[in-house]
């Protein structure tokens, strides 16, 4: 199948103008570098896109968020499709669970080199209809999501391969399933293995696939192009392929990230105090940093250990205190990393299991703390007990914060954070 | 646990110290202050749960590690020793006794009922401080942190961490309000919502927008259009106003050209150029008669000029002279010193020739020749005479020492060779120290034999008594079979428990008994006291009266009895009424009247009724108390003889008399120390034979190898000076055998050394002789004696070779002064030959002279020619002029004459004139012309006729007002279309400003770092509320789980150590839970309204209670008290002791005091208590 040398970008939820979620303002905080993160992301890869002169750009679903609570993002979007429309550089692009048609009605007439697929059936481009020369012989096959929760097999509908073209499918799907997405368009490696294409640009999945899914036919996952909460840490970007005399020549990963996110877990030893947090928080801080490759990098600061600072750290005010010294650490490096959260797990350099054995009351208690361990009905029962007012006044707000009252790991950090703050303030009390 | 013996390796003030608290359950230990009260107290603490890294009882100035070993009782029988160290890991090695089985950290931590330090500090440590701090914090607990909280430290603690919990929590959230940080978040949550809302781009909106900027742009077309249109007209009258002024001109110009005429050959131009050629014809006729004079003086100034071209013709020549005249001056004056220098060097030369030798010259220093070759010759040979005398000198000054270095050697060898080492001397050395360590262990092992012996024979005294067969030998008492002391422990056990359950079921019976009694006579004196009717009495009467009145219905009121009804009712009337002789309705009022009375009575002493009957139900209650008491005690006291029973038929098996447990467990101790001892003192005879065996070997060897006899000293000084002569001997022998080997280690090589410096001394004479053959050849080949030394040589070699290079210098010279000699004569020939030539006059002048003449003749001949050049080519220049002069005039003339004759016209004047007509034609039509270019770019686009001929037919009076009219429809729609415009770009600017640049987003980040604040603060307050449930869980079941039969357990302390004035503890039914003690007249109290000292015993009995609970579900724990009493009067004193000895048998109590009274107190009531005295234990 000889043909015209040729690379193109293929990208997946950008979700533009969806917020950077757990970031907490204090001050200092650098936010103005963060208000636009997913934005700069997609100007990165339209950048991309132009620097490297590809001959267009995939985008495989959710590039929205959702409806859009604001026309600006449409308005803004179309600037960035004109970029490209202007370097003659056309984009195809599937609509996800997250910019459904059902969910996101535009309202806005894209640029001429925006080609987006039927959600109704499955629909092909060639080269000719994406206006690339004749000589570049591709045919690209896609169908996006009428509605959110689309549970059919969509891949299984696709058309045959076009005869002597590169064929891309494009598609949004959770495949066999990951715990951390909800499952769409399930289908299987074997289904897409069966329509005989070339490449299989996935979406949906914000983890990038590496390794490849499947090398031949080559079936990835580029993951977003910007990471939006502290699950999603490290590099985050697209895929730029090269195809030459019809076959795959590379996919290298380019990332489009301006923000990191990093997850520093410092565990205290038994003899650490509070200076040696400090000194370990700015170690790692930089490692963090180095990680980040230049890029802005939001840290969730995660400190576990039984040590002699858990004493200090249980006391009312220090921990608040403690939080302020990290991010003033953080300041050491100018604009350069935001402190996400700071999560206290520490625990008192003492033999607990030796106190669970005592006949006395504390005995009694640490032995309750045991018996909720577990068992997490009687755990939530008592969570929402001591928080049913809170949950009442609050519930829709908690829900937005990510609190879920029900949800189990929760649940059992609260229960150590609580057992270590009974222990200090009764160890210290005596 | 009981600790039986501690014995403390290094603690504080203690070294090696053992302290033995006997078998008993209370032991008293009095020391003065400073004597280690507090050290003890704490030694025991951490002996049992472990010392501190960090811990003040750490001395520097103790050798050795902190350490103390115990030997501890459990309560399951066995008994522990162990040995517990300061440290990280394995602090605790130990067994437990009898057995096989190890015990380490946590195995003895297992023991200890997995309790901690704290707990142990808090519950079973006391000290006066502790009591005091416990005895305030009573006044502000309630009933659950009394009880509980002391094992937290104090009970207020408890409270403490709960009030801190809410308080910290309260921060965070409240249900009300809006400080706390949650209720803050909230707030601003929400307003950000609408913030948001208000701030986002809709699509309608957006649209709107759009609509508006289209609909601007539409109005501004429509104006831009109409302006357009006015905009013509306005241009259009505008320009005909305009063309009014400058068409009414054209047509007056127009009238003017008519009138003039002007013949054909006369124009403005030939006007101009007649006037021109008269004025050029004047100028040039001056300028010729100038350019004639001026060529006359020229002329006349050559003429007059004189020149010298036979100079000039030499002039090359005089340039040379005046060139090299003073190079030759100079030289001329260097020529006697060159001369004097060259014979002063060929002197200096000639003078050190013969210096050197006589019979040198010049000639022969001309002849001398030294080759490179002979010089490198020369040189290396001058180096090797050096090196050679330089070895030379060396191996002559190292030779002689040499020499005789080895000769000595070799002699003092000879004399050593026949000194050599005895092994048996050093083996007996080797062996002495072994010897020594035999003798001294060989006394300590007699002395620890004879010891032993004792003990055994004490022991074995101890045991007799005992026996079912007394004087047994020690063999036969060895294989005696007895019982396991587990066994017997266990029985001990069960038979305290039991003993211990009966003593109980005693004091309780007795209690019951007693609070019955009391009771009883309680009720007997309230009844005496005060007659109250009782309440059987009250109804009894109430019973008759209403019978009475159901008999008078029935006999006056019914309406229909029957006959047989009627019989009854008398005789039921009869029986009611008794004896009396009153009617039915009189007695019926009477008892009426009594049942009322007693009511009434009862009433008025309602509280005294309700004081009897509670005291009716107290006796109730006690009397069944005391049943069940019976009950249990009876059943007790089965158990008791049970155990007993076994116990007489377990020691009936084995060669013991049936002894209580603790007397044969005594014996079982003392005879397990007997075998014991027994076991050392056989090892301690075996390894005294091993030991006399040894030095006997030893004293053997040495007489063997010793010289002299024995005289009157002791065996051991005769050992001593035997030792020292082989000592001595071996010295000797060692320090020749060392000296020897030096020799034979140092003599070859000096021998070879030698040899080496011989051979050297050899080789240098060969190389020395021929070296001086060598040097009599080189001699030779420079002609120089044969006995010349090198140095000698090598000097007249250098004053040679100086003397050449003087005498090339002089040479040299010599051809100097010549070169320049000729110079000079040449010079002057040719100086002279040009004199001959141009000036014979100047021939004898002197050279200077003459050069210098010869010169300024050439100066000025060459002037002379400059100026006849100029003036030759300045008269030709005016030559010239003359000539165009004459030209210019002739040409001239003939022009005006042409223009004359072309107009026809005679004379230049009236040519002129005319020519003024035909310019002012000529101006009037270029006016014309103007104004007609004015007109059609007036007319603009138009036709210019159609546009001409409509300013013919216009009004032009009225054409500016045409055009203000429209001037002013055109400025109105402009007007019109700038607010147009105005608004298109204000409606273009908003929707430009819909760029995508959302300040939604914006916001809606300020909302999820609202949000992540939430998740924060929520995280901060989940465990704080958390923690609050889990501590009212755990008090709630501890409470729900103890409370009840510890709140007995105090109440009944309490009443011991008061004496009966204070008999329970109760709960308030408030919130708060507020404790209450109970007097004995039933009335109640709360803690802070006691007196301090009750308050004490208060604090006491609730902790006391405590211990009792904690030790019935796990291991007992050694209480220590330091000192508690010691605020207490002597009766309060009394009584809480009393409580200590009443205490279960399980329960060990260590007493500290350092008061004497209080040690008298103690032995006043326990004589068996025989106290530790700190100071000398």
């Amino acid at each position: 199948m000889p043909g015209d040398s040729f690379r193109f970008i293929h990208a997946a939820d950008i979700h533009i103008d969806s917020p950077l979620r757990g970031l907490e303002a204090y001050p200092g905080a650098p936010t103005e570098r963060l208000r636009n993160a997913t934005r700069e992301a997609f100007e990165n890869l339209v950048q991309l896109a132009i620097d490297e002169a590809v001959a267009f750009v995939i985008i495989a679903g959710d590039l929205f968020d959702g409806q859009w609570k604001d026309m600006n993002t449409g308005i803004w979007t179309a600037g960035q499709f004109r970029r490209l429309e202007r370097a003659r550089i056309p984009v195809c692009l599937i609509r996800g669970n997250h910019d459904a048609e059902s969910k996101v009605r535009t309202g806005i007439r894209w640029p001429s080199n925006v080609h987006e697929f039927s959600v109704r059936r499955p629909e092909t481009f060639t080269a000719k209809q994406l206006g690339l020369p004749e000589s570049i012989d591709v045919a690209v096959h896609g169908q996006g999501f009428a509605k959110p929760d689309i549970q059919e097999d969509l891949a299984a509908g696709y058309p045959d391969a076009v005869s002597g073209h590169f064929n891309i499918g494009v598609l949004h799907t959770s495949l066999t399933g990951n715990p951390a997405h909800d499952r769409y368009a399930a289908t299987t490696v074997e289904v897409l293995r069966n329509r005989s294409y070339d490449y299989w640009a996935l979406g949906h999945i914000h983890i990038r696939s590496e390794p490849p899914i499947s090398e031949t036919p080559f079936v990835a996952f580029s993951g977003n192009t910007q990471g939006r909460h502290i699950r999603e840490t490290g590099a985050k970007g697209c895929l730029l392929v090269s195809v030459e005399d019809g076959t795959i020549a590379s996919t290298e990963f380019q990332e489009t990230d301006t923000l990191r996110w990093h997850r520093a877990a410092i565990t205290l030893d038994t003899s650490d105090s509070l200076s040696d947090l400090y000194e370990k928080t700015r170690d790692a801080l930089q490692e963090c940093l180095d990680a980040s490759d230049g890029r802005f990098a939001a840290v969730r600061v995660e400190i576990s250990g039984a040590c002699a600072a858990h004493r200090e750290l249980v006391q009312s005010g220090v921990q608040e205190e403690v939080v302020s010294q990290i991010r003033d650490i953080a300041n050491e490096w100018d604009d350069e990393i935001w402190i996400e959260k700071v999560k206290l797990n520490t625990s008192p350099p003492i033999n607990v299991e030796q106190l669970r054995q005592g006949q006395d009351l504390l005995g009694e208690l640490l032995r309750d703390v045991q018996n909720l361990c577990t068992n997490h009905e009687q755990l939530a029962e008592l969570v929402a007990e001591s928080l049913a007012t809170l949950s009442s006044k609050a519930g829709p707000e908690l829900q937005a914060a990510d609190i879920s009252l029900a949800d189990s790991d929760q649940l059992q950090t609260w229960l150590q954070q609580a057992e270590g703050l009974l222990l200090a303030r009764l160890e210290a009390e005596a | 646990m009981k600790i039986r013996e501690i014995d403390i390796e290094n603690f504080g003030i203690f070294t090696d110290r053992h302290f033995d608290f006997g078998e008993s359950s209370f032991q008293l230990i009095h020391g003065p202050n400073e004597a280690g009260k507090s050290t003890l107290l704490q030694l025991l603490r951490q002996l049992q749960f472990g010392f501190p890294t960090r811990s003040p009882y750490q001395f520097e100035t103790h050798a050795g590690e902190m350490a103390a070993r115990a030997l501890i009782d459990i309560a399951d029988g066995r008994r522990i020793s162990f040995r517990r160290r300061k440290g990280r890991n394995a602090t605790v090695v130990g067994e437990v006794e009898g057995t096989a089985e190890k015990i380490n950290d946590s195995t003895l931590n297992g023991l200890l009922g997995s309790a901690n330090i704290d707990l142990y500090q808090h519950v079973f440590g006391f000290s006066l401080t502790e009591l005091a701090r416990g005895e305030e914090s009573l006044k502000h607990a309630n009933l659950n942190e009394a009880m509980f909280g002391g094992s937290l430290g104090s009970p207020s603690n408890l409270q403490e961490i709960q009030k801190s919990l809410d308080s910290e929590a309260a921060g965070l959230f409240k249900n009300t309000g809006t400080k706390p940080v949650v209720n803050s978040l909230l707030r601003g949550i929400r307003s950000r919502s609408t913030e948001i809302k208000n701030a986002t781009l809709k699509p309608r909106e957006f649209e709107d927008k759009q609509k508006e900027l289209r609909s601007a742009e539409e109005r501004v077309a429509s104006l831009s259009e109409s302006r357009g249109e006015t905009q013509q007209q306005l241009s259009h009258l505008d320009r005909l106003c305009q063309a009014v002024e400058p068409w009414l001109e054209r047509n007056s110009i127009e009238d003017e050209l008519e009138q003039i005429a002007v013949p054909a050959g006369v124009t403005a131009a030939s006007g101009a150029e007649m006037q021109q050629l008269l004025i050029d014809q004047s100028r040039a006729t001056s300028s010729l008669d100038d350019a004639t004079k001026e060529l006359a003086e020229t002329e006349q100034q050559l003429n007059e000029l004189k020149l010298a071209p036979e100079v000039l013709g030499v002039e090359a020549k005089i340039r040379s002279l005046e060139k090299d005249f003073s190079r030759v001056e100079r030289d001329r004056e260097l020529l006697p010193q060159l001369r004097s220098q060259s014979q002063t060097i060929l002197a200096d030369v000639q003078s050190r020739l013969a210096e050197l030798n006589p019979e040198w010259n010049l000639d022969y220093l001309d002849s001398f020749q030294s080759s490179l070759e002979q010089r490198e010759m020369l040189e290396e040979l001058t180096a090797r005479q050096a090196d050679l005398t330089k070895r030379q000198a060396e191996v002559e000054a190292r030779r002689p020492d040499l020499k005789q270095r080895v000769d000595s050697a070799a002699i003092h060898l000879t004399e050593l060779a026949s000194v050599r080492p005895v092994p048996e001397i050093e083996e007996l050395l080797e062996r002495e120290s072994a010897f020594r360590s035999a003798v001294a262990s060989l006394g300590e092992s007699t002395a620890n034999a004879a010891s032993l012996n004792r003990q055994l024979s004490t022991l074995k005294k101890r045991l007799s008594p005992v026996l079912a067969t007394p004087k047994l030998a020690d063999d036969e008492l060895a294989a005696l079979p007895v019982p396991l002391e587990s066994l017997l422990r266990s029985f001990q056990e069960r038979h305290t428990v039991a003993e211990s359950a009966l003593a109980n079921s005693e004091a309780r019976c007795e209690q019951f008994s007693e609070t019955l009694q009391e009771k009883q006579a309680e009720l007997a004196a309230k009844t005496a006291a005060e007659q109250v009717p009782d309440r059987l009495q009250l109804e009894g009467q109430r019973e008759r009266r209403d019978a009475g009145w159901t008999l008078i219905r029935r006999k006056f009121l019914a309406e229909s009895e029957s006959d047989s009804d009627s019989g009854s009712v008398e005789q039921e009337i009869e029986s009611w009424i008794g004896k009396t002789a009153e009617s039915l309705p009189d007695l019926y009022e009477r008892e009426t009247s009594e049942a009322d009375r007693l009511a009434d009575d009862r009433q008025a002493k309602a509280e005294i009724v309700a004081q009897r009957d509670q005291l009716l139900a107290d006796i109730e209650r006690a009397a069944k108390s005391l049943t069940d008491a019976n009950l249990k005690r009876d059943a007790r006291k089965q158990e008791l003889e049970g155990v007993s029973d076994e116990w007489n038929d377990l020691l009936a098996g084995f060669n013991v008399k049936p002894h209580p447990p603790e007397v044969i467990l005594e014996w079982h101790r003392t005879f397990e120390s007997w075998l014991d001892v027994r076991s050392k003192l056989i090892d301690s005879q075996t390894r005294t034979k091993q030991l006399q065996e040894q030095t006997a070997d030893f004293e053997k060897l040495l007489t063997s190898h010793s010289e002299g006899e024995t005289g009157n000293e002791s065996a051991a000084a005769t050992i001593d000076r035997k030792l020292a002569a082989i000592r001595r001997r071996s010295e000797e022998i060692r320090k020749f055998e060392l000296e020897r080997q030096q020799i034979e280690k140092s003599l070859p090589a000096d021998r070879a050394s030698l040899e080496s410096l011989n051979e050297e001394s050899s080789r240098l004479d060969d190389e020395r002789a021929t070296w001086s053959l060598e040097w009599s050849s080189l001699l030779s080949k420079f002609g120089f004696p044969d006995d010349w030394s090198v140095r000698i040589a090598s000097k007249t070699l250098q004053e040679l070779h100086d003397a050449k290079q003087k005498y090339r210098e002089s040479k040299s010279l010599e051809e100097q002064t010549s070169n320049l000699h000729e110079e000079v004569t040449s010079f002057h020939d040719k100086a002279r030959s040009v004199c001959m030539e141009i000036r014979p006059d100047l021939v004898d002048f002197p050279i200077s002279d003459m050069v210098s003449r010869l010169s300024d003749d050439l100066v000025q001949a060459a002037n002379a020619e400059r100026q006849h050049t100029s003036l030759h080519e300045n008269a030709e220049r005016i030559r010239r002029r003359v000539k165009a002069g004459e030209d210019e005039a002739a040409e001239l003339s003939s022009r005006i004459d042409e223009l004359l004759k072309v107009a026809e016209i005679s004379s230049p004047e009236d040519f002129l004139e005319i020519a003024q007509q035909a310019q002012r034609q000529q101006d009037l039509q270029v006016e014309h012309a103007a104004l007609t270019r004015d007109l059609k770019r007036l007319a603009g686009a138009e036709d210019v006729e159609t546009f001409l001929s409509e300013l013919a037919e216009s009004d032009t009076d009225t054409l500016p007002l045409k055009r203000d009219e429209v001037q002013q429809r055109h400025q109105q729609i402009d007007k019109e279309r700038d607010e147009a415009l105005r608004l298109e770009s204000e409606a273009r600017t908003v929707f430009q400003s819909m760029d995508g640049t959302s300040e939604a987003a914006a916001l809606q980040l300020e909302q999820e770092s609202g949000y992540a604040q939430l998740g924060s603060t929520v995280d901060r307050l989940a465990p704080l509320v958390i923690a609050q449930t889990l501590l009212k869980r755990a008090v709630e079941r501890f409470e729900k789980e103890h409370q009840p039969a510890m709140l007995t357990e105090v109440g009944r302390l309490l009443s011991r150590m008061t004496a009966g004035r204070y008999v329970g503890i109760r709960r308030r039914l408030d919130d708060a839970g507020t404790m209450q003690i109970e007097q004995q007249n039933g009335k109640l109290k709360t803690p802070d309204q006691l007196s301090t000292g009750t308050r004490e015993q208060l604090y006491l009995a609730i902790r006391l209670a405590y211990v009792q609970h904690y030790c019935q579900e796990s291991e007992p724990l050694p209480l220590i008290m330091d000192d508690i009493l010691v605020n207490f009067d002597e009766q309060r004193a009394k009584n809480t002791l009393e409580v200590l000895f009443e205490l279960p048998n399980e329960i060990q109590v260590l007493f500290l005091t350092c008061h004497e009274h209080m040690t008298e107190l103690v032995r006043k009531l326990r004589p068996d208590v025989v106290p530790i005295e700190l100071a000398t234990a």
